[in-house]
């Protein structure tokens, strides 16, 4: 291993240094906003090589001593041309913009880098106007939601925004905000994602051949990286809709040097609900439940050489109850309170330094801390007054759980020449975890913790890669990714290989391989199909080894005349080391220890995807279609027989489609298929233990036979939007009107036993959505 | 849990409807079931029925035709008598301690069925700690008679010394006696006070970290109900204090004279059988969670054959 990381060393330096070359890098940036454009090329039309932008938007190219034409593309963008005589390290800022778009300029597949030219497969950018575009379930855009739309990539239950990626949980996602990994991306039971789309920049999904870089998770990456603030002007956007309101604002705070963004989100369902329970109870009870969120980013940039970008968000939702209830016997008074409340939410805050130490090498350095805490409290005060003598009894119980970490990043990228770009760097995280702890406080005196231990762990990892054109026609990501997890004295490492291929076929089209190794040390339980905020992340300990998968994909990337962008691929992964609760446990107890709750398995899962994907043009979008078979095997459930995984889908087809049909009129629609979901059904049934209480009577247990052996009704709806803007004077505004499931599909939410009109049993189908239209509206400035 | 429990159910209430749909579930053959607990005070009685297609929703239909032998130790000990009683069985025979026993179940068209259970010594209770908090209710008066309401609460410490290096499973449940006084008339058109004595199960509520269902009703942080068990998890090998709460309520004619408390050491199949059944009827309908399989040790048929040995204390409250 040593030799060969000597030998890929030394071709690196000794490819850059035979000829006389310089070196031009920079940042590539949207024109009006100065945001970065993430994953621009960058290309010289005379020696047909090239590069692309980082997160940052920093790119670099090394080219020998000559006359260039330098092409600036990026999708949706107009090209900028810029032609001169190369005899010296040039820095070139360029900026890009969009305005262009509407006059239909196309790029030729040869001028930018295209979906057969890249090594990296499996992957997926969604332009953030195309996902603001499509159609959103209650005009919430979301996502998470579109994501969903990928081929390779189901939803769970109805309306929730989890992703399962090729067969993985949604604890499998490495959702990076900004580069800090967020543990709980739901609101509102899953219903809606935490992620404000005003404030996002940029949104990359990868489903296989990882590169080194990432780690930690090991079935999807979903890289979503915040706008950085408008450098030159103030701007606001917001909206109204029927869930929630948004607004973000943002501008420099010295010009081209300072800029900040600030967003932010509340659903107002309790406060217009509020008054109205009130009223019905005559004042004695509230219920409500809100969840809001809050992005906010400040960058400054020293120099051209140095940035720094200070990025938070925080996010909480809350669900509460508050019951009040008095009585007066003149001899007695009596006041009687409960509140009942249940939390959860998200801080996450990154501290990054980017600095440019030659054109050839650029660092990032990351300073992260992020929380994700759940807990649920009941509260009663009983005061009671009975002949001028006041007592009180007071109970509160309190459950909590968390995760909370801190981590240190560097990362480099080195680009010597245009046939390597090196990417290196490590990094740590210290975690504390606690995984569900109980607080009973009775009448002030008494006070008692119950519950597992905080657990600390150090989570490390480094890695090395380097994506390497070995000639015209073949081009090799290769690198290592070692990883390592100290928990109570107990060390894990994983060694993990990486590497990922294409082959040019033809000028269009290239055969894509790759395989990778992955680990991750903390584990999710959970007993539902959805993100509730019960489930509980734990980590890798003494007696529960780290999650581990491989997985090969294969692929064939095609492109026609740079309008369609086609790819197919077929994949294979295992999954080992997988945790779920023991047959029953579906809550972790505080008297039991969460480690005598759990059942440790493995995964497989193996198919095949077509996507189909138009990114220019009046009409963009995509089809997706997936063909895919997913199981889990556990020695101690389903008697120790490979089962169907819940969200084991044969057949699951996305078709997302946007259509400019006038200038100030978008049409988009979003039509789903997907084979029903596996469920577990009761086959017979028979007595239980007789049980007198007060009378005897006949109990009637269920026998379920195999675990999610039966198949709910296959699920399938259309979604329709359609948006109206207008130019004001003061700016931009567009009413949106959606339509969710517009033919009021009755799909199914799950399966119970019940009786039909002759009163015979049978099983009943619960569908949750029916056709539900919204608007909102929303404003630019 | 109940909490986030209610918030999902209102929402799902509030946006769901029904439809009611065919599911192809294949039909099996109807299995014999039987569900028996022997304990060595009792002679072993045996319900034997039998199984139906999970749509079927008639009474569960009983076997009168069964053959039902008991081995102990694998020695044929006993051929069961049926009894008047639909679908029972009745042994001579008490169960003895120490011992294993086999049941064997055969009746036409059926697989015959068989299950193994042991019968473990009895874990005695040691002391009973009682600490009692009586609160007047109120009070009714009819003339002079009055009849005053209480409401006594006990917090029960059950010490018991467990066997070491095994798992152990136990459950509690309390009874009280009571001497009901009335007046009641005599032939001649008197009146007089005569008693009644009769015994009443009381409900127990445990926030003990060995219950085994606590976390079912983690909004009040313990378990309620007229059995509950709990393992030695633990304290095994220890001598622990099992700690639980009663309440009752009496009036000045109704008082409770005893309350018994009884200890039963309960087999591994036992333990498992209650645990997974109540944890089926507790998820039956959440649509979150996963269906769970009662334990079953019926070979070839359902239902649970296992022995527990009881242990029981009476104190004067």
């Amino acid at each position: 291993m040593k030799q060969l990381f000597t030998q890929l060393l030394l071709f690196i330096f000794t490819s850059a240094a035979f000829a006389q070359n310089y070196t031009i890098s920079g940042y590539i940036k949207e024109q009006s906003s100065s945001e970065s454009l993430i994953g621009a090329n960058v290309f010289d039309k005379n020696t047909l090589r090239g590069s692309s932008s980082n997160t940052y938007g920093f790119y670099s190219l090394t080219l020998p001593s000559d006359t260039i034409t330098l092409i600036y593309s990026y999708v949706g963008y107009g090209p900028q041309v810029i032609k001169f005589y190369l005899d010296a390290d040039t820095t070139i800022n360029m900026e890009l913009s969009s305005n262009a778009l509407l006059e239909e300029i196309v790029i030729r597949a040869d001028e930018a880098e295209a979906i057969q030219e890249i090594t990296q497969m499996s992957a997926i950018s969604v332009p953030i106007e195309q996902i603001k575009s499509l159609p959103a379930f209650l005009g919430e855009v979301d996502v998470m939601k579109v994501l969903q739309l990928l081929p390779g990539v189901q939803s769970g239950s109805e309306g929730s925004s989890g992703l399962y990626v090729r067969g993985g949980g949604p604890e499998q996602n490495l959702i990076l905000l900004d580069g800090v990994p967020v543990y709980n991306a739901s609101h509102l039971f899953g219903f809606f994602s935490v992620f404000n789309p005003d404030a996002i920049n940029n949104v990359q999904l990868i489903k296989g051949g990882f590169p080194a870089r990432y780690g930690g998770r090991l079935s999807s990456v979903i890289d979503i990286s915040m706008k950085e603030g408008n450098m030159k002007e103030f701007h606001g956007e917001g909206s109204i809709g029927l869930v929630a309101s948004k607004l973000t604002l943002e501008g420099p705070i010295k010009k081209d040097k300072t800029s900040f963004i600030v967003s932010g989100r509340r659903t107002y369902i309790d406060l217009i609900a509020r008054p109205l329970i009130k009223a019905s109870t005559d004042g004695e009870e509230t219920v409500g439940y809100y969840f809001y969120d809050l992005n906010a980013k400040i960058n400054h940039k020293f120099s051209d050489k140095d940035r720094l970008y200070l990025s938070a968000y925080l996010g909480d939702d809350k669900g509460y109850s508050f019951y009040n209830d008095q009585y007066d016997y003149g001899s007695e008074i009596n006041n009687y309170e409960e509140e009942i409340s249940l939390r959860w939410g998200n801080i996450t805050s990154a501290l990054r330094w980017n600095h440019v130490y030659t054109p050839k090498l650029f660092s990032n350095v990351t300073l992260t801390y992020s929380r994700y805490r759940f807990d649920t409290r009941a509260e009663e005060t009983n005061k009671t007054i009975r002949n001028g003598e006041q007592t009180t009894e007071y109970f509160r119980w309190l459950y909590f759980s968390g995760i909370n970490d801190l981590a240190a990043k560097i990362d480099f990228d080195f680009i010597p020449s245009p046939n390597h770009y090196v990417r290196f760097g490590a990094n740590t995280i210290y975690h504390t975890f606690s995984p569900g702890a109980l607080n009973v406080k009775e009448n002030v005196v008494n006070e008692i913790t119950l519950g597992s231990d905080k657990t600390y762990a150090t989570e490390y990892a480094t890695y090395i890669e380097d994506d390497i054109e070995v000639n015209k026609w073949i081009k090799v990501n290769a690198g290592l990714h070692f990883s390592g997890f100290l928990v109570n004295g107990k060390s894990y490492t994983s060694l993990q290989p990486r590497i990922s291929s294409r082959f040019l076929l033809s000028e269009n089209m290239s055969l894509k391989a790759s395989y990778v190794k992955m680990a991750q040390f903390i584990h999710l339980l959970t007993n539902s199909g959805i993100g509730l905020p019960t489930d509980l992340w734990v980590p890798t300990t003494e007696k529960i080894k780290p999650q581990q998968a491989h997985q090969v994909a294969l692929g064939l990337a095609r492109n026609f005349d740079g309008k369609y962008e086609v790819s197919i691929e077929g994949y294979y992964k295992t999954m080992d080391n997988l945790l779920e609760y023991k047959e029953g446990a579906s809550f972790v107890g505080i008297g039991s220890e969460w480690q005598n709750k759990v059942e440790v398995g493995d995964g497989r899962s193996y198919g095949g995807e077509l996507l189909i994907q138009k990114k220019e043009g009046k009409t963009t979008g995509w089809l997706g279609y997936t063909l895919s078979w997913t199981n889990r095997q556990f020695d101690n459930l389903n008697f120790g027989k490979r089962f169907p995984y819940k969200f084991d889908r044969r057949h699951d087809l996305s078709l997302a489609l946007v259509h400019h049909w006038k200038s100030h009129i978008d049409l988009s629609l979003a039509w789903v298929y997907g084979t029903g979901n596996a469920v577990t059904l009761p086959r017979a049934s028979y007595l239980g233990l007789e049980q007198y209480s007060g009378g005897f009577y006949e109990d009637e247990t269920y026998y379920y036979g195999e675990r999610n052996s039966f198949r709910m009704k296959d699920y399938h709806r259309l979604d329709l939007s359609i948006a109206f803007r207008k130019q004001k004077k003061w700016g931009e505004r567009t009413w949106t009107f959606g339509i969710y499931n517009t033919y009021s599909r009755r799909n199914p939410f799950y399966l119970d036993l019940g009786y039909d009109d002759n009163g015979d049993r049978t099983f009943v189908q619960y569908s949750l959505f029916p056709v539900i239209p919204s608007f909102s509206y929303s404003f630019k400035f | 849990m109940k909490s986030y429990f209610y918030i999902i159910s209102l929402l799902v209430v509030l946006a769901s409807c029904e439809s009611v749909i065919d599911v192809d579930i294949p039909h099996e053959p109807p299995k014999l079931v039987v569900n028996t607990l022997i304990n060595p005070d009792s002679v072993i009685q045996v319900r034997i029925s039998q199984s139906q297609y999970i749509l079927d929703e008639s009474n569960f239909k009983k076997v009168n035709n069964a053959t039902v032998s008991i081995f102990e130790e694998g020695v044929l000990k006993e051929q069961l008598t049926k009894t008047q009683e639909d679908g029972v069985y009745i042994s001579q025979f008490k169960p003895q301690i120490g011992k294993s026993y086999t049941l064997t179940a055969e009746a036409p068209n059926f697989t015959s069925i068989e299950a193994t259970t042991f019968l473990d010594p009895k874990v005695p209770i040691e002391e009973i700690a009682l600490d009692s908090t009586i609160e007047v209710n109120g009070s009714f008066c009819v003339d002079d008679s009055c009849i005053t309401y209480y409401q006594v609460y006990y917090k029960v410490g059950l010490t018991l010394q467990d066997p070491g290096n095994e798992p152990n499973y136990y459950s509690t449940v309390a009874y009280v006696k009571r001497h009901y006084i009335y007046e009641t008339q005599n032939p001649d058109g008197s009146y007089r006070i005569d008693t009644l004595e009769y015994i009443e199960q009381l409900y127990l509520f445990s926030n003990d970290v060995s219950v085994a269902l606590a976390e079912f009703d983690l909004d009040g942080g313990g378990y309620w109900g007229e059995e509950i068990l709990f393992s030695d998890e633990t304290f095994d090998g220890q001598t622990y204090t099992f700690d639980f709460e009663i309440e009752s309520g009496f009036d000045s004619h109704n008082k409770a004279e005893e309350i018994i408390f009884v200890l039963k050491h309960l087999s591994e199949a036992q333990y498992e059988y209650q645990i997974s059944k109540e944890l089926q009827n507790w998820n039956d309908g959440n649509p979150f969670a996963e269906p769970v399989p009662v334990y079953n040790n019926i070979k070839n048929g359902f239902g649970i054959f296992a022995g527990y040995s009881a242990d029981t204390k009476v104190e004067k409250p």
